[in-house]
């Protein structure tokens, strides 16, 4: 009896340790095939960014104190509690195809003797202890910062200070984690499988956009939190990290009815995420369960698309090495999550800037604002390019099935142009058309179409300069080739990269201010341009000769010497 | 015709084939068998050019190739052991993307794959991402794309895991047909069975070495056995047999029997 009992307490506990260890397998990182080395190194990272970010800020208001007084002690609880939530939707977004029980759970575990209740008390006990370790990791050196730096000007004892502030992180990060799995659940719940799969790669590119964005805007809207609270805006009502400000402080105690309220709403939105979660968690188990695996679907091209798509084909891809490449290139851009979530993450940085700073422009000037032909208006296309390209080259450069490549490998033939015509068209015609299309609706909207066309094909010009530049010596087959990643030499050449970032910038804005002032050397700036792509051109053919794919990236011979390329 | 000469492949120093020699003729199938980890994948590899031979050579019509040689793999049609796809993609697409790569024109190639599904059984599914396919579906797809491009050589290893009994009879029927027009069909597998009714000839392979090379009805006369099965058993499970005896005692153990150990263990 006993050791039956013992059996039983066992399952559980291997469940928990199964769905823990499924967290840290994900798209991103795989646990197994990672060394254990760059788990504790992430580990160590985490624990002490807490650490620092918590004194940065606090170290800032304690010495500014007396000079900032409009700065209060639940001002900067909000920006720890803010960088925390939107580090762990992050980890959360990236983690999300092991939020729920997947159908890989179900097909493997519901046919062992394992109760439908227990695999949802282990799922939901590991999702625990995941957020808790997390929480831990990062609360465990800022509650110690937080507590030396904050406790005597709150007269409470430290102790009970750390323990608060710890209760109040994990249960902040638990509401995220909990807010993720929901918009997935509701997801799951609502769409059909065929559709499913396209709209959850997009909430998760929404909510990784969403989270990143935090560390652009907060930054501005810190030093308004307080006047937030005097004109009671409604922004304290809808901005999560503040419900848990109060909760922090209604524990301390405060008798302050402003934190009252956002406790109250902490507890409510903490409770019926939880109800929610659970309740989808249930209904996504039954639609597994009835659901057939195959749905019979044909896709039909109407007349006049049909008759598009081989005008298309005749004048775009004529070859067929092209047109494979073309479109493995785009549907493996289109339909893989791990490559969508790497260009997303380079992206996200020049469009946060571009939104925040049209959005400053607006509050600042209003519609003037955009009208006005100003430095940075201009250098939108310069910015968005410079950063879609080399990300687009590392997006490929990651293998989608590396074990598949043996179709390209088998099939190789000694000419390579019409794979790298493929693979560049197909970039093309998957980011950067549509983003000049973008660029010219706004720039037409803003400053009509006679300059709108001026810029935008200024603006598509220099990013096919910037592809040629860019591929001028790749060797790898796109999606199916093994790259090493410490091949690139950051340690000194960063500070090459920065200064050549800059100089493009600010040469190419300011060539773009003078060309839109001046339309008449739009002529000069284009011919330059044709003779600069001809003798890239002619640079690649010179290459010709020694080209062959790359599948897999031999290791240096000194790595291999010192055993580093296990 | 193909020719093997002497091929060896070394991993780490470690010979996983060894010196193999062999000759296919147009019009034969060669059963390439071999215990798990025998060489048999290895040795299509390196005649496929996915893997470089560390000494010996591949003859095609008296011309050696190797893996750079574009000429010899546009006559090859390759089903590899392990289904290993692009899994985003759909069957359509996938197919599409194995043809345009062996250059068949567009109309020619969608006539094909459809025409190929259909049937393989197929056309309901050939929209649907590869990911949702069993392991059956997964390999009517690459013998699918096999096929398309009408290899002069089909080297097949393992080509039968997972399919229905239906396409299995289709595909033994198959490589008969394919076998009459003169063409060469390298078979490894370790389903006996299927090689003893359908090989013309049968290299046997053994721990990277060839143990055997003639007709079945040739091995069976040589070794007075009366099945291939019996052939392979005698030639390669000798010394390392697997016991079935053991394994059930063990599976027994904590109950009734205790775990007995092999010999030298």
């Amino acid at each position: 009896m006993k050791t039956r009992e013992k059996s039983k307490t066992n399952k559980l506990y291997v469940l928990i340790r199964h769905f823990f260890i499924r967290f840290l397998n994900n798209e991103l990182i795989k646990y197994s095939s990672e060394r254990s080395e760059h788990l504790i190194f992430a580990v160590v990272l985490f624990a002490f960014s807490g650490g620092i970010i918590s004194n940065h800020l606090l170290k800032k208001y304690l010495v500014a104190a007396r000079v900032l007084e409009d700065i209060h002690p639940w001002q900067v609880e909000t920006s720890f509690l803010t960088i925390m939530m939107a580090l762990m939707g992050i980890i959360c977004v990236v983690i999300w195809d092991n939020i729920f029980l997947d159908k890989q759970d179900f097909f493997n575990l519901l046919v062992l003797p394992v109760s439908t209740g227990k695999l949802f008390l282990a799922k939901f006990l590991s999702m625990l202890m995941f957020v808790g370790t997390l929480s831990v990791l990062f609360v465990f050196t800022s509650t110690l910062v937080f507590t030396i730096y904050l406790s005597p000007t709150l007269s409470v004892n430290p102790f009970y200070f750390g323990l608060v502030f710890f209760i109040t992180s994990f249960l902040a990060n638990l509401f995220i984690f909990l807010l993720v799995a929901t918009i997935q659940g509701i997801i799951m719940v609502l769409f059909s499988r065929l559709s499913l799969h396209k709209v959850l790669i997009y909430a998760q590119l929404l909510l990784i956009g969403g989270f990143l964005s935090v560390f652009v805007w907060y930054p501005k809207i810190f030093p308004k939190l307080s006047q937030f609270r005097d004109r009671f805006s409604s922004f304290i009502d809808y901005f999560p990290p503040l419900w848990f400000t109060g909760l922090l402080n209604k524990l301390l105690p405060s008798e302050d009815a402003f934190f009252t309220k956002l406790m109250h709403t902490s507890v409510a939105a903490l409770v019926l995420l939880l109800v929610i979660y659970f309740l989808s968690m249930f209904i996504i188990l039954k639609k597994y369960l009835k659901s057939s695996p195959l749905i019979k679907t044909r896709i039909k091209f109407s007349k006049s698309l049909f008759f598009l798509k081989n005008i298309f084909y005749a004048l775009v891809l004529r070859n067929p090495t092209q047109a494979a490449v073309f479109h493995f290139t785009i549907k493996t851009l289109r339909r893989n999550m791990k490559h969508k979530l790497q260009l997303a993450l380079v992206m996200i940085i020049p469009v946060g800037l571009v939104i925040t700073t049209l959005i400053y422009g607006y509050i600042e000037k209003k519609f003037a604002y955009f009208k006005e032909i100003n430095s940075f208006l201009i250098s939108i296309p310069v910015l968005l390019y410079i950063f879609l390209i080399p990300g687009l080259k590392m997006v490929i450069k990651t293998p989608a099935v590396f074990e598949a490549n043996w179709i390209f490998r088998m099939t190789e033939k000694k000419d390579k142009k019409h794979y790298l015509a493929g693979f560049k068209k197909a970039l093309f015609f998957y980011a950067i058309f549509p983003l000049f299309i973008l660029l010219l609706l706004f720039y037409s909207l803003t400053w009509g179409f006679k300059l709108a066309i001026y810029h935008s094909f200024f603006g598509i010009t220099i990013a096919l300069l910037l592809m040629e530049v860019f591929f001028i010596k790749y060797r790898n087959m796109p999606f199916a080739s093994n790259c090493l990643p410490y091949k690139a030499n950051l340690k000194y050449s960063w500070f090459i990269y920065l200064l050549l970032f800059s100089l493009y910038l600010t040469n190419m804005t300011a060539l773009g201010i003078f060309l839109i002032k001046n339309p008449i050397y739009y002529v000069i700036f284009y011919v330059a341009a044709f003779i600069f792509l001809i003798v890239l051109k002619l640079v690649r053919y010179k290459t010709k000769e020694e080209f062959d794919f790359i599948y897999d990236e031999e290791v240096e011979p000194v790595l291999l010497s010192l055993n580093l390329d296990q | 015709m193909l020719e093997v000469k002497n091929l060896t492949k070394k991993f780490n120093n470690i010979p996983v084939v060894n010196k193999v020699n062999f000759v296919v003729k147009p019009g034969d199938i060669l059963g390439y068998l071999g215990p798990n980890g025998a060489g048999k994948s290895t040795t299509v590899k390196m005649i496929t050019g996915l893997l470089k031979p560390t000494k010996g050579a591949i003859y095609f019509n008296g011309k050696q190739v190797d893996g750079d040689n574009i000429d010899f793999k546009r006559k090859i049609g390759y089903v590899p052991e392990q289904s290993h796809i692009y899994s985003h993609l759909t069957a359509f697409e996938y197919l599409q993307l194995v043809g345009r790569l062996h250059d068949l024109p567009e109309k020619l190639l969608a006539e094909k794959i459809s025409a190929l599904l259909e049937e393989f059984k197929l056309s309901d599914a050939m929209h649907i991402s590869l990911s949702s396919f069993s392991k059956g579906m997964t390999q009517k797809v690459m013998i699918t794309a096999a096929l398309m491009q009408n290899p002069d050589i089909l080297i097949l290893d393992e080509p039968l895991t997972g399919l229905d009994v239906s396409a299995t009879f289709v595909f033994k029927g198959l490589l008969s047909r394919m076998a009459q027009a003169g063409k060469i069909v390298i078979y490894s597998s370790h389903i006996l069975d299927v090689v003893e009714k359908i090989c013309s000839r049968v290299v046997i392979i053994n721990k990277g070495k060839i143990v055997a090379d003639d007709s079945v009805k040739g091995l069976i006369n040589l070794m007075k056995l009366s099945s291939l099965e019996s052939i392979f058993k005698e030639l390669v499970q000798q010394d390392d047999s697997i016991s079935a005896e053991n394994i059930f005692s063990i599976m027994q153990a904590g109950k009734k029997a205790k775990i007995k150990k092999r010999e030298g263990q």
